[in-house]
């Protein structure tokens, strides 16, 4: 009955909205951008937008719903203009934390930077009756020593340094090498493709079979949990792709656009991102090569940038096992269910009403009740 | 109605090894059913711990079932007790118990590890845990676990046999190359974790009590002292053991498990070993 009054009622729509009316206002935007930057990190990433204070302008209107302020900003987004290409190449990022699980240490230190894997998860009691506290941007937590703008700390590694190396200056000061050029050195893992025209998605509708740079931009729009999930399945055994971790890196991405009027390439600004590189573990039988596969995803989001490199290197044909089917293969299964928006939308509107498509089910349900029931 | 609030105990702290008495129980009861039946998946009602999930859970609510306050405990991670890993994982056994921790594993009397096996001997008596990320060595030719429980029932291990087979015939070689499938008393084929084949090759006839906590997975299984251990292999494909480039860098062994480490050439996994052959501690 009151369904039937959200189809009518303007009115009823009215009183609805007021009752999930937003509350948050200066202050919650204010804390969210200082205390919580990490979910709008999120959210800009599914959005395809980075600006961090719109960001925490959409989460605090959503009242904390992640999707709905994924959604929030993406709509935004269609109001803006494709402006030029940016070019970017990750080597040049200067990360404030660069880790690699292949090998004990690498050239330039493992960088530990902000991060808390190792730290004890314990509920904080009490972290509701302490006041705020400033956040030391890019300082390491007690995991590290906290000169300059990073912890830096080599896999300190059994006394006698047997690979403790840590780097003069650490971090923040400059581009280190990647990992998987040292194993690129040895022909390990094959030299990167040609460079494609990338094609934007937002502009273009992603039909399959997908290019790559359409592959890598629905995955980095993905959402963060659907691509954790596919993933996981994926390393559980519902995959084929064995993983290890050549390299995730966090820092500021340098962004470069032609100039408009010269040509001259122009760095216009940095952009957060999270990198991950991912090897396989068997070799290609015809070049004796490792697959690998490659996420990157704007902010701070390590599981998705690794969640992400998995897919990719899965999508990529990548294979350490026998073959066997796993819709993880299947780029189509993968790349139109990661998106969020689509996926929450389409879920959601099992809401909205459906008594014409009902009734015409009922029709035939009772029709068939008869045929093998028999009259009553 | 004061027993509910016996049992609940001091809300405020955490009990000795963190986890409640009655939990502890429970993981010894599926360590000792573990014990007796050598490879078998036993499964318990994994708990959230307070380290990330699938980062060493399982192996740490077995080393917390287990220690006791005269134990003395070593932690280590690629064989390197300074690994991050092991730091943290220490610290929570350290903070939760108060008991002594070393690195010498001719000490310790409980030892928990991820990836190794000490190349040092290990002390009489002590136990081994090892954390476990897939306890189902059939998870590699069949993703449901269903399906791999009847497997093991009928100890049809036909697929992991083909699979072997297949990598011979594609690779000219047996492929795998950690976590490499081992019959125990040749009954149960089990995943030994991780480990490399060096170590894999330890296990058969071990004096060392091992045992095997896998958290997310909910499963413990393990392997009593003098247990038959054999991996899969064919006489004309033999298993076997990794090969070093080199011998190790600093400490000059050419029979530990060496890892290269780019810029510094081969070293020692085990760095407690490493130290003790150069005799700095």
């Amino acid at each position: 009955m009151g369904y039937l009054a959200v189809k009518g009622s303007e009115e009823a729509i009215r009183a609805a909205r007021a009752l999930a009316r937003p509350t948050g206002g200066r202050q919650t935007v204010e804390a969210l951008a200082t205390h919580l930057p990490l979910v709008l990190d999120e959210i800009q990433g599914e959005a395809g937008v980075y600006e961090p204070h719109l960001a925490a302008l959409a989460f605090t209107q959503a009242r904390g719903d992640v999707a709905e302020a994924v959604f929030l900003l993406r709509g935004y987004r269609s109001t803006l203009p494709r402006r030029a290409p940016a070019r970017a190449d990750t080597a040049e990022l200067v990360p404030d934390r660069r880790i690699s699980s292949a090998f004990r240490n690498v050239p330039g230190g493992q960088v530990l930077g902000a991060s808390n894997d190792y730290g004890l998860r314990l509920l904080d009691l009490d972290i509701g009756e302490r006041p705020d506290a400033t956040p030391d941007t890019g300082i390491a937590d007690e995991a590290g020593p906290t000169a300059g703008t990073a912890g830096v700390a080599a896999t300190a590694s059994g006394a006698g340094g047997a690979g403790a190396q840590a780097p003069a200056g650490g971090a923040g000061t400059g581009p280190l090498s990647k990992v998987i050029e040292h194993l690129r050195a040895e022909g390990l893992v094959a030299q990167p493709g040609p460079a494609e025209p990338p094609q934007d998605i937002t502009r273009v509708a992603l039909r399959f079979p997908a290019s790559r740079s359409a592959r890598l931009q629905a995955l980095a729009r993905g959402q963060s949990g659907a691509m954790t999930s596919f993933a996981y399945a994926n390393l559980r055994g519902y995959g084929p792709f064995h993983p290890t971790l050549a390299e995730l890196r966090v820092g500021a991405l340098p962004l470069t656009v032609a100039h408009p009027r010269t040509g001259n390439p122009v760095c216009i600004g940095e952009l957060p991102v999270t990198e991950a590189e991912a090897i396989g573990q068997k070799p290609d039988r015809d070049n004796g090569t490792l697959g690998m596969g490659y996420g990157c995803v704007p902010g701070r989001n390590e599981r998705k940038a690794i969640a992400m490199a998995i897919l990719d290197a899965v999508l990529s044909g990548v294979n350490d096992d026998a073959p066997f089917d796993s819709p993880l293969a299947d780029e189509e299964f993968v790349l139109a269910h990661v998106d969020g928006v689509e996926a929450a939308g389409f879920v959601e509107h099992m809401k909205l009403p459906h008594e014409v498509t009902f009734a015409s089910d009922l029709d035939r349900v009772r029709t068939i009740r008869q045929h093998v029931r028999g009259p009553a | 109605m004061s027993r509910l609030g016996e049992l609940a105990g001091d809300a405020t702290g955490y009990s000795f090894a963190f986890l409640d008495e009655h939990t502890k129980r429970e993981l010894r009861r599926r360590t000792l059913k573990a014990v007796a039946l050598p490879g078998y998946q036993v499964a318990f009602g994994s708990r959230e711990m307070p380290l990330a999930r699938g980062w060493g859970t399982g192996g740490i609510q077995l080393t917390l079932s287990l220690v006791g306050p005269a134990d003395v405990v070593k932690v280590i991670d690629q064989g390197d007790d300074a690994s991050m890993n092991a730091v943290n994982i220490r610290a929570l056994v350290t903070k939760t118990t108060g008991v002594r921790t070393t690195r010498d594993a001719g000490e310790a009397t409980l030892i928990q590890t991820r990836h190794r096996i000490p190349d040092s001997p290990v002390r009489p008596g002590a136990i081994v845990v090892l954390q476990v990320p897939f306890p189902e060595p059939l998870r590699l030719v069949e993703p449901s676990d269903a399906v791999t429980r009847r497997m093991h029932a009928e100890r049809d291990y036909s697929k992991m046999w083909l699979y072997l087979y297949e990598d011979i015939v594609r690779y000219g070689r047996i492929s795998l190359s950690y976590r490499y499938p081992c019959m125990v008393n040749g009954t149960v084929l089990m995943d030994p974790t991780p480990i490399p084949r060096h170590d894999v090759a330890k296990l058969h006839q071990n004096p060392t009590l091992y045992l095997f906590g896998a958290g997310r997975e909910q499963r413990v299984y393990a392997l009593p002292p003098y247990t038959d251990v054999v991996p899969l292999d064919f006489e004309d494909h033999p298993f076997q053991t990794e090969r070093a480039g080199a011998p190790c860098a600093r400490c000059g062994s050419d029979t530990s498990y060496r890892t290269e480490v780019p810029g510094q050439g081969w070293l020692c996994s085990d760095t407690a070993y490493c130290d003790a052959r150069l005799g700095v501690s």
